[in-house]
C-alpha cells in the first residue's frame, strides 16, 4: 500500500516515498515477471546510483518485465511502518516487497548490509534463504560487494557478480521460462540460474576452486543499453544531474583500488554516442548539470574531442558541464576560461613517492606542482586533497610527507595566485582498508591506537599549516574491513547486529560501534582476526570467485609493491593480468563499431 | 513576463518548495521556452516565486513570475507538456512587472474537509466572531497565538470549511486552523486542505489575484 497521508506529515522529508517522479515509466500490470529494485539506502543516495538506473531503465524496456524501486525508509519512517503493520513497499505502485518475483538489491558498500536485513524485516520477508517459502520472491544482490559474497549467502538467493546488463538478461529470461513451466519452479530456477555466467548461487554452487563462479563481462559498452529518461528525484539527490558513463574498468593499477581490478578491461562509448546520449539526458530531463562518469576521466583518450561536443549540448540548453579538475592543465583554455573556478580536487593518496611507488599511484610531486600553478594561474582557489593512512609500509615519514605537500600548494598559491581571495585548503584522509580482488587483499589494517596516533599528527601539523583537515573515523573503517574481507561466520554476526537495531551504518549520526562489538562478542567472533594480515598461503573467502585478474598476477603486484617497483598502465602494453581473452574481444567490439 | 498560476497536488504536494523551485527550471529546459536569465558566472532563469505552501498541502493558487516573451497560452501548453505529476500551469497571465504576489496576496481561500464535521456544523461556524487562540510547535517551540482577527470567512458544505483566512504578513496557516477546530471541536479525525484562491483584501474587499493583477500590471 502506498503510505497514508497522516504518517507522510509525520516524517522528515516525505517526498522521498511518494513516488511520482517525472520520467517513471508506466508499470505494467500484468508482467511475466515483477522485479523490484532494492537499494539498502536512502532515497537520496538511492536515486544517484549509475547502475541501479541503468539496470531499471532495460528490465521496464522489456515487454514481460515490470521493474519498481524499493528503498531503506528512513528510521522516523520505519517506526511508523513497524508501529503501523505497513509492510515495505515499491515507491511506483506501494506494491508489497514481498509480492515481487525477485527482490535485488545493489551491495555499493559493506556497511550497507544491515540494512538489507532491515529493509527485508520491514518487508516481512524472513532474512535466512533457507527460512523462505515458495511464496516469497528470490532475493538477488548485485554491485562490487558481491566479488566476495560469503557474508551475504546466508541471506541471498542469487549473486549476480560482475556487468549486469547481460546477465541480469538471462536472469529475468529464465525467470520467466521456469515460471511459465510452473510446479516448484522457483528450485528450478535457481538450480539453472547457478550455471548462467556471473550468477553464484549459494545453495548450488559449492564454492571451492572446482565451482569457480566467472565474473560477466559485456565487451561492447558502445551498443550496451544506456537510459535516457533518467528518473527525476522529487527532492535533491546526492549526485542530481545527467550522468554520461565515458568508460567502464581502469588500466592503471593502483593497488589498493578494487574499482581498478573488478571491472577489468577499459571498455569505452565513443565521442558521438556520448554526445547524443547528452542530447537525449538533458532534452528529455531538463537537468541543469552535465557530469561524466568513470574511474578515470583524465584517461578517455578522446576527452577533448568529447568536450568539444558537449560544449554544444552546454550551449544549447545552457547547462554547466562539471569536469573533473585532475587535469587542469590539459583542458583547453577557452573551456576553462569560461566556467566557474570551484574547487580543484587531488588525490595523491600517500605523503611520499616512496609510498606512492609502493601502491603504485603513478603521480609525481612534480604532477602536482604543474597542475597547480596552472590552476591558480587561471584562477582558482581552493584545493581539496585526498590520501590514505594506513598503506603498507607506512612510516611517520610517509605521514609528514602529507604536511610537506600541503605546505608546498600554500607556497605555490602565494607565487601564482590570480584570484585574490585567501587559499582554501582542505587535506581529507580515510583508513586503508585491504580489499579482496587487490594485490594488497592480504595485508594487515593500520590498528585503532597507530591509527589515531598518526591522526593526532596530521590535526597538530596540518592545523600549523592552515589547512582545514577532516579524517575518517577508525571504527567504521574497521567494520569495513571485516566485512570486505569476511566469511560465513560474519553472518551471524550480521544477523545480531541488526537485531540489535544497526542499520544505516554509512552514516554517522545511525551508526552504533557498541551493539557492532557486542554482536561480535556475542557470536564469539574477534573482529582483530579480520584485520589482521592472511598468510600467502592462506585460503580466502573469495577464492571461489574469479573476477579475472589471476591469483598469480596479484602476487606478483605484491612482491613487485614491496620492492618498490611500479607497474605501468596496461594500455602500454599487456601485462599479462588474466583477461586477455576480454581485452581481445573487446578490440573486436570495438573495431566492430569503428567500421560501421 | 508572465505570472504563471499553477497548481501542486499529489505527491508534488510534498515537494518542499526549493525543490519546487527546481523542478520549474527544468520543466522550463524540457519544454524549451525562452526564458531570460541572470548575469555572471553561474547564470540562472529569471523566476520568481511567491511564498511557499507548507509541505503536504495541495494547492490550486500557486504563483510564479517567468521573464519570458512567449505568448500566454503557449507557454501553458508546452509547460504542462512535460511537467511533472501535480503540477500543471493553471494560466499564465502577461504583466508588465513583477507584481509581487507574496505582498499583495494577502488572504488566501482554503478547503479544509473533515472527516465527519458535518454534524459540528454549528459549532463550526461559530468560531467567527469569538476570540480564536491557537497553539502550535515550530522549531521545537510551543507557541501560543490569537489570530482572532485572520479568520475573514468561513463558510460549509457538508464536511468540507471553507475558509478565507489572512495571508501574506499577517498569515493564518490553514493546518493550523484545522487543527484548532478538530481540538476544540471535532475530536481527531482525518484531514485534507486544498489551497483554493488567493486574492487581495483591499479597500473594495476581497479581488481574485489573477483580477487584481489584470487590471494593476497588465502586460
Amino acid at each position: 500500500m502506498k503510505i497514508p497521508d497522516n504518517i507522510l506529515l509525520k516524517v522528515a522529508k516525505p517526498s522521498r516515498y511518494t513516488g511520482g517522479e517525472y520520467n517513471t515509466p508506466v508499470i505494467k500490470e500484468n508482467p511475466a515477471l515483477r522485479f523490484a529494485m532494492c537499494m539498502p539506502d536512502v532515497y537520496e543516495v538511492a536515486m544517484s546510483n549509475l547502475g541501479i538506473r541503468i539496470l531499471y531503465g532495460m528490465l521496464n524496456e522489456r515487454a514481460d518485465t515490470a521493474a519498481e524501486r524499493c528503498f531503506a525508509p528512513w528510521p522516523d519512517l520505519g517506526e511508523e511502518l513497524k508501529a503501523n503493520a505497513i509492510p515495505l513497499a515499491s515507491l511506483e505502485t506501494g506494491r508489497a516487497l514481498k509480492d515481487f518475483d525477485i527482490a535485488g538489491f545493489s551491495l555499493q558498500y559493506e556497511m550497507s548490509y544491515a540494512t538489507v536485513l532491515y529493509m527485508l524485516d520491514l518487508a516481512g520477508i524472513p532474512r535466512e534463504r533457507e527460512r523462505r517459502g515458495g511464496g516469497l520472491p528470490i532475493i538477488i544482490a548485485g554491485g562490487p560487494c558481491t566479488v566476495n559474497p560469503a557474508v551475504m549467502s546466508a541471506f541471498v538467493d542469487v549473486f549476480s557478480i560482475g556487468d549486469g546488463e547481460d546477465s541480469l538478461t538471462a536472469l529475468a529470461d529464465l525467470f520467466i521460462e521456469c515460471k511459465a513451466a510452473g510446479g516448484d519452479y522457483k528450485d528450478a530456477f535457481l538450480r539453472r540460474a547457478s550455471g548462467l555466467p556471473g550468477m553464484y548461487v549459494p545453495k548450488y554452487n559449492y564454492g571451492g576452486k572446482d565451482h569457480a563462479v566467472r565474473r560477466a563481462v559485456i565487451t561492447d559498452l558502445e551498443r550496451a543499453y544506456y537510459p535516457v529518461k533518467f528518473l527525476l528525484p522529487q527532492i535533491e539527490a546526492v549526485h542530481d544531474r545527467a550522468v554520461l558513463e565515458i568508460f567502464r574498468g581502469c588500466t592503471r593499477g593502483c593497488r589498493f583500488c578494487q574499482a581498478g581490478f573488478i571491472y577489468r578491461p577499459v571498455r569505452e562509448r565513443t565521442p558521438g554516442r556520448l554526445v547524443s546520449l547528452a542530447d537525449g539526458i538533458v532534452g528529455g530531463c531538463g537537468y541543469e548539470e552535465l557530469s561524466l562518469s568513470s574511474l578515470s576521466t583524465g584517461d578517455y583518450p578522446r576527452l577533448s574531442e568529447l568536450i568539444k561536443g558537449l560544449k554544444d549540448v552546454k550551449d544549447k540548453y545552457r547547462i554547466n558541464l562539471s569536469l573533473p579538475s585532475l587535469r587542469a592543465d590539459s583542458f583547453e583554455a577557452e573551456f576553462t576560461d569560461s566556467s566557474r573556478k570551484s574547487s580543484l580536487t587531488f588525490a595523491p593518496e600517500a605523503g611520499t613517492q616512496r609510498l606512492r611507488d609502493v601502491i603504485n599511484k603513478n603521480i609525481t610531486e612534480e604532477d602536482i606542482e604543474r597542475s597547480m600553478t596552472a590552476a591558480f594561474e587561471s584562477g582558482y582557489s581552493s584545493v581539496k586533497l585526498y590520501f590514505m593512512i594506513g598503506l603498507p609500509t607506512e612510516t611517520m615519514e610517509d605521514i609528514e610527507g602529507i604536511v610537506d605537500i600541503a605546505y608546498k600548494i600554500k607556497k605555490l598559491y602565494r607565487a601564482h595566485s590570480t584570484s585574490g581571495k585567501a587559499l582554501r585548503l582542505h587535506v581529507s584522509t580515510s583508513v586503508f582498508i585491504p580489499k579482496p580482488f587487490t594485490p594488497f587483499q592480504r595485508e594487515a589494517q593500520l590498528s585503532e591506537r597507530e591509527t589515531y596516533e598518526r591522526q593526532n599528527v596530521l590535526k597538530d601539523r596540518l592545523r600549523r599549516v592552515g589547512a582545514d583537515y577532516a579524517y575518517h573515523d577508525y571504527t567504521t573503517s574497521a567494520l569495513e574491513c571485516a566485512f570486505s574481507r569476511g566469511d560465513g561466520r560474519l553472518s551471524a554476526v550480521l544477523s545480531k547486529a541488526a537485531d540489535y537495531g544497526c542499520r544505516f551504518d554509512g552514516w554517522t549520526e545511525e551508526f552504533k560501534y557498541g551493539e557492532w562489538l557486542r554482536a561480535f562478542a556475542d557470536c564469539g567472533v574477534d573482529l582483530a582476526d579480520y584485520t589482521r594480515e592472511r598468510g600467502v598461503k592462506e585460503p580466502l573467502p573469495w577464492d571461489f570467485v574469479d573476477i579475472g585478474v589471476t591469483g598469480e598476477y596479484f602476487g606478483r603486484e605484491r612482491e613487485r609493491a614491496f620492492a618498490r617497483e611500479t607497474t605501468d598502465d596496461c594500455r602500454n602494453g599487456c601485462l599479462g593480468c588474466g583477461l586477455e581473452k576480454e581485452c581481445g574481444r573487446v578490440s573486436e567490439a570495438k573495431n566492430a563499431v569503428s567500421a560501421l | 513576463m508572465l505570472l504563471v498560476r499553477y497548481e501542486r497536488k499529489a505527491a508534488a504536494a510534498y515537494v518542499p518548495h526549493l525543490d519546487v523551485l527546481r523542478a520549474f527550471t527544468r520543466i522550463i529546459r524540457r519544454a524549451g521556452l525562452p526564458i531570460r536569465y541572470s548575469e555572471g558566472y553561474n547564470p540562472h532563469m529569471r523566476l520568481y516565486f511567491a511564498s511557499p505552501v507548507p509541505v503536504g498541502m495541495k494547492s490550486e493558487c500557486e504563483y510564479c513570475v517567468a521573464e519570458s516573451d512567449c505568448g500566454a497560452d503557449e507557454f501553458t501548453a508546452r509547460f504542462n507538456a512535460v511537467s511533472m505529476p501535480g503540477i500543471r500551469a493553471l494560466a499564465a497571465i502577461p504583466v508588465s512587472a513583477d507584481p509581487n504576489v507574496a505582498f499583495i496576496g494577502d488572504a488566501c481561500e482554503y478547503e479544509m474537509t473533515l472527516a465527519g464535521a458535518e454534524k459540528f456544523k454549528t459549532d463550526i461556524l461559530s468560531i467567527v466572531g469569538k476570540p480564536v487562540i491557537i497553539t502550535y510547535t515550530a522549531k521545537g517551540r510551543d507557541v501560543t497565538e490569537d489570530v482572532t482577527d485572520r479568520i475573514i470567512n468561513l463558510k460549509m458544505t457538508g464536511d468540507t470549511v471553507t475558509a478565507i483566512l489572512s495571508a501574506g504578513l499577517k498569515n493564518l496557516r490553514a493546518d493550523r486552523f484545522a487543527a484548532h477546530i478538530i481540538k476544540t471541536v471535532t475530536g481527531e479525525c482525518a484531514v485534507d486542505i486544498l489551497r483554493k484562491n488567493l486574492y487581495n483584501n483591499g479597500r473594495d474587499g476581497l479581488t481574485l489575484i489573477d483580477e487584481y493583477v489584470k487590471s494593476r500590471f497588465p502586460g
